[in-house]
């Protein structure tokens, strides 16, 4: 008898808290998804400014990898530059974390361009869309640059 | 491009660090096995990938890592099959009571403590696509995992196989293999039926027919084969041939039900005939490639897969070290503590307890299922394969001091002692 009592005891009753455990986990709300590769388009009015090396006149991806709220965002535009951020509710906000040129590959070791990107996940049917600008500190021309991106691929956990 | 130069330098390139690093651990006192583990994350992102990028790229271009990875796969087959025929019922039965508590309880603690763990860490570590539940019971079923082989070949190496301890031990990690990937194998089917259009139902009935044929009928088959063996004494190709043909349908069918390819193979292991003779024989002949070519690569693989420069800043260190601690705790505590009231002494206790916390390759082997099916992220994969390292590196150091020399000669000194009275 006593090793059957053992048994409840030291298997049932965890097996009653795990299940319990996993009713209360359905409450959390985790961050909202972003991996992935995003197009991003400058907006039509936009002048030239510091962003010229960051984001193409045309289009520029933008690769984010994220690890819940916190992401690194790559664009690979005439330079590849990678900022490193958070994702809380929609809102995106990442700072510089590291620059290359990809046009002169001498420059590595230059100094990093601080840029800031705040951006708003938005969600209409069939697609996602980031709206946003990237910040330039210091930028003698223009301070911020407006953009928007369209989701192309989900990130390669997706791709199943 | 030329894809075969390719891959074969890849495989010239991952053996030698492999048997390289084996031998350096080997040297410390460490199984090979976990030498092979560090190899591949040091020929991955995480060193080779960091010092020389150039290198890295130009040894592992991306478009060769399907080559690698479906070599690896196949190798993985084998690997679970081996697994699976090492486990003996009838050592499970001499020893059902204890074996049975201290290796349920050794899984539903850390499964537990998995499931808590993960109420703090999936607002932190995921993310909306993937659901809390299989996101909880994965971490879950990742934290109970015991390596099989690798306990066989520590239990063998401190000559502990033929005392109390090291048969507990065994009989607890097969009762818990089997468990664990009982409740992977659910994970599976939870999250695959999440995403596809195949109905759950399906899934459930359908592997419950098969594991029925497999019991019912395919393993009167396998009797079959071993009397062919008999009749030769030895394995023919053509007996070889059919084994083979056994082992990859097996894995056809249950990836096609939704489950894992590797279920198949761990099943056909499980129920083929144990008699030592042909046992042996079968394994001879899969052994060594599967050990020596194979599972490198496969270490290579997830070593290209894992990024431990995802885990960065004191935030990303601390979840890490919570992973640990808890898979620790959970495993340690909940097998030691079972082995205690089932009337061990504290300090073969803490061996049994020490043992089962022995993560290893099978750990990896779940991390990439994980991966794979899309449950965690690369961050989370990660920060699973150092928890792996760590508590199986701490293995072979900490039962020298818990359970010292002198106290296994003397456990299976008393152990030969009991069976010969």
């Amino acid at each position: 008898m006593k090793p059957i009592l053992l048994y409840l005891f030291l298997v049932g009753v965890p097996v009653l808290a795990v299940s319990e455990v996993l009713r209360a986990g359905q409450r959390l709300r985790p961050p909202v998804f972003v991996e992935g590769t995003w197009m991003i388009e400058r907006d039509a009015g936009a002048e030239a400014s510091c962003s010229d090396d960051v984001i193409s006149s045309d289009s520029t991806v933008l690769t984010i990898s994220q690890s819940g709220p916190h992401l690194v965002l790559t664009l690979n535009g005439r330079n590849r530059t990678t900022l490193e951020g958070e994702i809380h509710d929609a809102k995106i906000t990442a700072v510089t974390a590291g620059f290359a040129s990809l046009s002169s590959p001498d420059s590595q070791g230059a100094a990093v361009p601080e840029i800031q990107l705040n951006a708003t996940v938005e969600r209409t049917s069939g697609s996602d869309r980031l709206l946003g600008a990237l910040v330039f500190n210091p930028c003698p021309s223009i301070t911020a640059t407006p953009f928007s991106a369209k989701r192309q691929t989900t990130g390669p956990l997706q791709e199943r | 491009m030329p894809q075969l130069p390719t891959l074969l330098i890849q495989v010239v390139v991952i053996l030698l660090v492999a048997r390289l690093v084996g031998w350096i651990f080997r040297r410390i006192h460490q199984p090979q096995v976990i030498g092979e583990m560090a190899a591949g994350i040091l020929l991955g992102p995480s060193l080779l990938g960091w010092v020389s990028p150039a290198i890295s790229s130009a040894l592992f271009p991306i478009e060769s890592l399907g080559f690698l990875n479906s070599l690896s796969q196949v190798g993985l087959l084998f690997f679970m099959f081996l697994v699976g025929m090492e486990l003996d019922g009838r050592r499970l039965l001499e020893r059902r009571h204890t074996a049975v508590l201290t290796s349920h309880v050794s899984i539903i603690f850390p499964f537990l403590l998995g499931t808590l763990a993960a109420l703090y860490l999936y607002p932190r570590l995921s993310d909306e696509r993937v659901k809390f539940v299989h996101f909880a019971l994965f971490l879950g079923a990742a934290m109970s995992v015991t390596a099989f082989p690798v306990l066989a070949r520590i239990l063998t190496e401190r000559r502990l196989l033929g005392g109390e301890v090291g048969a507990v031990a065994v009989a607890c990690a097969a009762v818990g293999d089997v468990t664990a990937w009982c409740l992977l194998a659910a994970v599976v089917v939870l999250v695959r039926a999440y995403d596809s259009l195949a109905p759950l139902w399906l899934t459930v009935f359908g592997s419950a027919a098969y594991i029925a044929a497999m019991l019912l009928v395919i393993r009167r088959v396998l009797i079959g084969l071993q009397r062919m063996y008999e009749k030769r004494s030895a394995i023919t190709q053509d007996l070889m041939a059919l084994i083979l043909l056994l082992v990859f349908g097996s894995a056809w069918v249950t990836e096609q039900l939704g489950i894992h390819a590797l279920f198949g193979a761990f099943l056909i292991g499980v129920i083929m005939p144990k008699e030592a003779g042909f046992k042996r024989a079968l394994s001879g002949k899969l052994e060594d490639l599967t050990v020596v070519l194979f599972l490198p690569l496969f270490f290579a693989f997830t070593g290209l897969r894992t990024r431990i420069g995802l885990v960065h800043g004191g935030d990303m260190w601390f979840y890490c070290a919570l992973i640990i601690a808890v898979a620790i705790v959970g495993k340690f505590g909940g097998a030691a503590l079972a082995a205690r009231l089932t009337g061990m002494s504290w300090r073969e206790a803490g061996a049994i307890g020490i043992l089962m916390n022995t993560r290893g390759l099978i750990e990896l082997v779940i991390l990439n299922i994980g991966l794979e099916i899309g449950v965690i992220s690369p961050a989370v994969f990660a920060m699973m394969v150092l928890m792996a390292l760590v508590t199986t590196v701490m293995t072979a150091p900490l039962l020298d001091l818990i359970y010292p020399p002198r106290l296994r000669r003397r456990d299976v000194s008393d152990s030969g002692a009991a069976r010969a009275a």
